[in-house]
């Protein structure tokens, strides 16, 4: 589009367009920028490469610097200094020392499968003590207590027996070796030692 | 009318450069200048982009191929050392071009080295809203006269494509000048 041709498109720039643009610039501008360039270029000949200057370093950065080197040199070997001490050999029989725990671990776990059997045993005098205090009149003996009173008693949590406790005051009793036999899958077992906590096993050796 | 194979062959001969450099800015400063102080608008500006331009072309006559005229070659350097530099201003200033554009159009009115009056200053408000290559265009169309041809060889553009987006310009400025220009 011309600019005469502005005249019917837009006529406001097009009257604009017949004035200066109003930028301005100093006086003698031009005449001196030929020298200006020269000079320009002969700097930048003759400068430092900018590698050389472009770098800057914090103030006082080399004063302290050795001993900050050796500060993490330090570090780095407290770092890698081997803290950790175990037994010798302690991986060698690891496996056994689990798997022996395990069968302990059966033993108790039968035992306290056991408890509904063995326990009458244990809890008989303290039934014996409370009847005794509650009924002055009667005589209590264990054939005149049923077992499902005593099963109740127990059930009613009025007995605390713990495991090992029961291990220890029937140390001699013979366990049916079918409950260890037929009682617990693979898969039984499996389970309980993915939830049973067994560090205190393992460390305890 | 110079003949630009013997002043490249003097550019590029280490023996008479510098001679030929002298020539060189001579004869194209102020064309190069203005076509620069229309982009950044700020006469400081213009002058460190028009060193620019001219250290670039110094440093980098070798690679021109002629190809095309050595001067559509400067004023595409020209065209993008512009860029280039407001680009990094806005940066600095992090806003983006377009909003540097308009600070700067509006900053002219305080500017010594500006004496155009309000409707002159609405007409840079007016190019500062427009895309950027609408503002080349239109800058080298209006104020420069440029022929569709030159244009076509600084920007890379087809003619066709230039007389659009020409067009377009013209409308867009109009249609500011007439919302803006006081009643």
């Amino acid at each position: 589009m011309k600019k005469n041709k502005l005249h019917n498109n837009a006529p406001i720039l097009h009257e604009i367009s017949s004035k200066d643009t109003g930028f301005e610039i100093p006086q003698n501008y031009f005449n001196e920028i030929e020298e200006h360039f020269i000079l320009e270029l002969n700097i930048q000949k003759t400068a430092p490469k900018a590698s050389d200057t472009a770098f800057k370093l914090p103030n006082n950065y080399f004063d302290g610097i050795e001993d900050l080197v050796l500060a993490k040199t330090k570090f780095k070997s407290i770092k890698n200094k081997h803290t950790y001490n175990l037994p010798n050999h302690y991986f060698d029989n690891l496996e056994d020392r689990v798997l022996s725990k395990i069968k302990t671990q059966k033993t108790i776990f039968s035992i306290k499968k056991l408890a509904t059997y063995v326990a009458p045993l244990a809890i008989a005098a303290s039934l014996l003590f409370i009847f005794i205090l509650n009924n002055n009149q009667k005589t209590v003996t264990f054939d005149s207590l049923a077992t499902s009173e005593i099963e109740q008693f127990i059930d009613n949590g009025f007995v605390d027996i713990d495991s090992q406790s029961l291990a220890i005051a029937f140390s001699t009793v013979e366990i049916s070796s079918n409950i260890l036999n037929t009682s617990f899958t693979e898969d039984e077992v499996l389970d309980y030692l993915s939830n049973e906590d067994l560090d205190p096993i393992i460390y305890e050796y | 009318m110079i003949d630009e194979q013997l002043l490249v062959a003097q550019l590029k001969n280490p023996d008479t450069q510098e001679i030929a450099f002298r020539n060189l800015m001579t004869l194209y400063k102020k064309r190069l200048y203005w076509h620069i102080r229309k982009i950044v608008l700020l006469h400081d500006d213009a002058d460190d982009v028009l060193q620019n331009t001219f250290i670039k072309v110094f440093k980098n006559i070798h690679n021109f191929k002629e190809d095309s005229k050595l001067f559509s070659w400067m004023y595409r350097i020209a065209t993008n050392e512009s860029i280039t530099f407001l680009t990094k201003k806005a940066k600095k200033q992090h806003v983006d071009i377009s909003e540097l554009q308009h600070s700067l159009a509006d900053s002219l009115e305080n500017d010594s080295y500006y004496t155009g009056d309000q409707i002159q200053l609405l007409l840079q408000k007016a190019i500062a809203t427009l895309p950027q290559k609408q503002q080349l265009v239109f800058n080298m169309k209006y104020f420069e006269e440029m022929k569709y041809t030159e244009i076509s060889e600084i920007l890379e553009t087809s003619v066709g494509a230039l007389k659009a987006s020409y067009f377009h310009a013209v409308k867009k400025v109009e249609k500011y000048l007439k919302l803006n220009l006081p009643t």
